[in-house]
């Protein structure tokens, strides 16, 4: 099947005219403080606790890279980073809690910032960024997927009263149901919950990958959830509709991260890089999600800026614009320490400015 | 028509579409004060003036000269001397092929393109106008201190220079695409990254309209 995509944004309706609804206009006023973030991700370490079906840090050459162990080093790069605009940090690979020391120092240079851990060793409190959580189903599926026993009951030990933490499900094939098991247990200890799509990475033959009928019910799934958990689930329609599209994020919107934009003028492509554990980076692999098949991608990382980066595209219509606001709203929920969530504006997700011609 | 350098015919048109008068340049005009003290004669620039000048007048625009090629001069000028002057629309924009006579003797000749000056008047005014309208516009969405519509500067990088990202080269497009009525497409607003850039991106939008 050959699929085109035409890009609206078009200026069917004023830009005036959209914010002219004070409710628009409000959430304009309140994301848009954020314009002034800009991300690099960062390998902390070569070493995981557990070892995941489909990681995506051990697939490629990423964890072959030498370790720097050197808490100087990290500080001489951070401030490095700062100089040259990077105002958010996100700590990634293989397993950032490992390597507290490191973290603190990325935190002390650069104060907004990110990390994902699989939540089994606690992150001490004074690094305060956002902490996400991975959560792969129920713990019999983790079980099966990470050979990790009682990861739920374990990541809530150590993040029960923590407000950093935010936990991060996975969606896979196999785990669209155990969501709603999982969902219950947060919103019963007062946690929050976020999702995230599984995206295959390059030559990825396992079972994990999506299929048309696994990301209807993921739809579905996350519809319901979000419906009957406000307060604990972190997401909006829209959202659903893009991460659970038959089309992946590159192909719907043009990853802007430097992987697949040659431009380096401005924005992702201007600022934006990887660093491995060695504190190398390479521009051609750059991107949240390294090693992910790009066609496959709807990751959540790479949603938070990719959505968010088509910020004109969507600037067409109220409702378009009001999807996309709720979108990047949940997106500074999920990323940001202290930033609050408002209600989503958008009932309906249905708001995606492309026309598809199959 | 009469001017203290020369007297002037109104201006003819023939079927061909030639432009056609009658100059005399009287032994008081200025351009004889100097060139040359002792032996006056008409200066050559003199010459493609008074084909400008008919031009306008037959046109009934302001114009001037912007450009000339393959000039010849033949022959020298000297006071109280009547020339004809012949030019024709040339197969280029503005362009003009003239030729000034003494009588049957040809005293020069060549190819000149002019251009109209209150149209230009008109569209620098549009151009200062849209200019400082994007000023404000790109102080005001990125709340820019100590600088004014009339003292920024046009070279200004809005990202190299001022810092500002993607994320605000959308906004002020999308403010943009409001106040003027054009459509900008996507590709384009992230090379918008200039105050010159924009206003010449916003004149040449709105000439294609």
């Amino acid at each position: 099947m050959t699929t085109k995509v035409q890009v609206a944004g078009t200026g069917s309706c004023k830009f005036s005219d959209i914010l002219a609804s004070p409710a628009i206009r409000d959430r304009w006023e309140k994301v848009r403080q954020y314009f002034f973030l800009r991300e690099s991700t960062y390998d902390m370490t070569n070493r995981c606790n557990i070892r995941c079906d489909g990681c995506y840090y051990f697939n490629g050459e990423k964890h072959l890279a030498a370790e720097e162990c050197d808490p100087l080093a990290w500080q001489t790069l951070m401030v490095e980073e700062k100089k040259r605009g990077i105002t958010f940090a996100v700590l990634a690979g293989a397993e950032p809690s490992l390597v507290p020391e490191l973290c603190r120092v990325c935190f002390e240079t650069i104060p907004l910032g990110a990390i994902a851990t699989n939540g089994l060793r606690p992150i001490p409190r004074d690094i305060d960024y956002r902490i996400h959580v991975s959560v792969w189903g129920n713990d019999a599926a983790s079980l099966l997927v990470r050979r990790a026993p009682s990861m739920l009951q374990r990541q809530l030990e150590i993040y029960h009263d923590d407000a950093r933490a935010i936990f991060i499900y996975t969606f896979t094939p196999h785990n669209i149901e155990q969501a709603a098991e999982v969902t219950r247990i947060l919103a019963a200890k007062g946690q929050r919950i976020s999702f995230n799509m599984f995206s295959a990475p390059v030559g990825y033959t396992g079972p994990l990958r999506h299929d048309a009928a696994s990301l209807k019910a993921t739809a579905d799934m996350m519809a319901k959830l979000l419906a009957e958990y406000p307060d604990t689930v972190l997401y909006s329609p829209y959202s659903i509709i893009v991460h659970t599209h038959a089309m992946g994020l590159h192909d719907l919107f043009s990853c802007p991260y430097p992987r697949q934009n040659a431009s380096t003028a401005v924005g992702l492509g201007r600022s934006f890089r990887q660093y491995r554990t060695d504190l190398g980076w390479d521009r051609a692999a750059a991107c949240c999600v390294p090693d992910t098949d790009c066609a496959d991608c709807r990751h959540y990382a790479a949603g938070s800026a990719v959505v968010t980066a088509r910020m004109y595209r969507h600037a067409d219509h109220p409702q378009t614009f009001a999807a996309w606001l709720d979108y990047v709203d949940t997106y500074l929920a999920v990323w940001v320490r202290h930033y609050e969530k408002g209600a989503n504006l958008s009932s309906s997700g249905n708001h995606l400015p492309v026309q598809e011609d199959a | 028509m009469n001017s203290v350098w020369y007297a002037m015919s109104a201006p003819e048109r023939t079927v061909k579409g030639e432009i056609r008068a009658q100059v005399h340049v009287q032994a008081d005009s200025p351009w004889f004060d100097g060139h040359f003290p002792d032996f006056p004669v008409v200066p050559a620039i003199a010459q493609v003036s008074m084909i400008v000048d008919m031009v306008a007048r037959a046109s009934g625009s302001s114009l001037y000269l912007k450009s000339a090629s393959r000039i010849k001069f033949k022959q020298l000028v000297t006071p109280n001397t009547v020339l004809t002057l012949q030019a024709k629309a040339g197969t280029e924009q503005s362009q003009y092929l003239y030729r000034i006579r003494a009588g049957t003797e040809e005293v020069s000749s060549g190819t000149i393109f002019l251009a109209n000056k209150d149209a230009e008047n008109v569209m620098q005014a549009d151009k200062n106008a849209t200019t400082i309208r994007v000023a404000e516009i790109i102080i005001n969405e990125l709340k820019l201190e100590d600088v004014s519509a009339d003292t920024f500067d046009p070279d200004l990088d809005l990202v190299d220079e001022v810092g500002i990202d993607s994320m605000d080269l959308a906004t002020i497009a999308l403010v943009i695409r409001d106040e003027f009525g054009i459509r900008i497409d996507e590709d384009d607003y992230p090379k918008l990254t200039t105050l010159r850039i924009i206003a010449n991106y916003i004149d040449e939008k709105k000439s294609e309209v």
